[in-house]
């Protein structure tokens, strides 16, 4: 006879085993992208404010790279302290570590997108990676998101400001991750790009999730 | 450490505050809980079996060698408590929906004898018929619209006849806006046209808006 314990522990782990789908994977990949962003994002201004005292001028500059390639000139500006050698060595080292995140992020971006072809090529060629991604995330899984109306994925992210809306009669939300989108960002009729395209996501979703019939 | 009219469940007090106690089958900790002498301590705002026994309930129908069906068990938190209860020859059969905290759950149960994890919907009872057997208690924990419905099929199927379940409510998953009071009343009548319906214990200020049913099988 085998034993109940052992069979259902067989059994459970193997379920367990069964259940990590790939889009559950992207979800991760996504998650970890986010968290470089914001890593890098606070690794630079620290970065800046420290080197602003030998050049000011680097308080002009927005993007983390351009301020890596200024601290690796050494050029000293105006209103400047004088800095020593090991003070420039120590920045220069600083800068060293954010550059390899950078190129970290690179390559899982790319990591990201190739994922992403596998598992819903369709909505990858509609909403782009990011946006895409971030929806599946939002939603829970690929099905979930296969599953929703369209309205409702145009609102995935503006949880906040729809059920203000159902409670206190506000103003309902026109998109949520969905604005991220360049045609709608860059547009001037906002709204109805965003119904358009929501409705387009969903057909893509649905294409990629019930491709095997 | 001293023994409370519930089997297996030992209180002891700490100036003015009284703390719930289970003896530990192996003295090992799961979840970061005190240890003293060998008795696990019971957090009542973790657990809501531990909080219907801090609310008096009238008993909680659980004895030693007992075998439970544990619906919605999580990571296993309140059911290693109900794994202490029973002792080294009962059995609880863990059930729950969720792959990422079952994972979790399959880590205590290598390490207890008596407990036995399912991966399975609680809805669907007929997917684990065969992975257990007849019971003597069945405890609901699970945060679902048909949470009554699943609990009835599950005792039902499992059961043994005049044995005791334990059902615990969150009335929120049941109707966001509805006066929880109210939902209690409505479930009780669905319960009793069952069941025996012992005990209602509600456990406010301990889990907010959440209710214990104690009832017998007919």
């Amino acid at each position: 006879m085998v034993n109940l314990k052992e069979l259902n522990m067989k059994l459970t782990k193997e379920d367990i085993a069964k259940s990590t789908t790939l889009d559950k994977i992207l979800v991760q990949a996504l998650h970890s992208l986010d968290e470089l962003d914001i890593v890098i994002r606070r690794l630079s201004v620290s970065l800046k404010e420290w080197y602003s005292y030998y050049n000011p001028l680097v308080l002009k500059l927005a993007e983390p790279e351009l301020l890596i390639k200024a601290i690796e000139k050494k050029e000293s500006g105006e209103m400047g302290a004088q800095f020593s050698k090991k003070d420039l060595e120590a920045c220069l080292k600083y800068s060293l570590q954010i550059k390899l995140l950078i190129d970290l992020r690179k390559q899982h971006f790319e990591y990201l997108t190739g994922l992403m072809s596998e598992v819903c090529p369709n909505i990858l060629k509609v909403s782009g990676v990011y946006v895409g991604a971030k929806l599946i995330a939002i939603a829970g899984s690929l099905k979930s998101l296969a599953v929703m109306r369209s309205p409702t994925v145009q609102v995935l992210g503006a949880e906040k400001a729809l059920f203000r809306h159902l409670k206190n009669k506000s103003r309902p939300p026109k998109f949520g991750v969905i604005y991220m989108h360049p045609l709608i960002s860059n547009s001037k009729e906002k709204a109805k790009i965003a119904r358009k395209l929501a409705s387009e996501i969903v057909i893509a979703a649905r294409k990629d999730f019930y491709k095997n019939g | 450490m001293d023994e409370t009219k519930y089997p297996g469940i030992y209180e002891n007090w700490f100036g003015k505050k009284k703390f719930l106690f289970t003896k530990s089958l192996d003295g090992k900790i799961f979840f970061g809980e005190k240890l003293i002498e060998g008795y696990r301590e019971l957090d009542p705002t973790r657990s809501k079996l531990g909080a219907a026994v801090i609310k008096k309930i009238s008993s909680i129908g659980l004895k030693e060698n007992n075998l439970v069906l544990y619906l919605g068990a999580s990571h296993g938190y309140t059911a290693s408590f109900v794994s202490d209860i029973v002792g080294k020859r009962g059995i609880v059969y863990c059930v729950d929906f969720s792959p990422r905290v079952v994972m979790q759950l399959v880590f205590v149960c290598e390490e207890r004898e008596n407990m036995i994890p399912i991966l399975a919907d609680a809805r669907k009872p007929l997917s684990y018929q065969n992975r257990v057997t007849k019971v003597d208690f069945v405890y609901c924990d699970v945060a679902q619209r048909e949470q009554v419905d699943l609990f009835l099929k599950n005792v039902k199927m499992f059961l043994k006849p005049k044995s005791y379940c334990m059902l615990a409510l969150k009335a929120r998953s049941i109707d966001a806006v509805k006066n929880p009071r109210k939902i209690y009343e409505v479930v009780k009548k669905e319960l009793s046209a069952e069941l025996r319906v012992l005990s209602v214990v509600e456990l406010d200020p301990l889990e907010k808006d959440h209710c214990v049913f104690l009832c017998q099988y007919k």
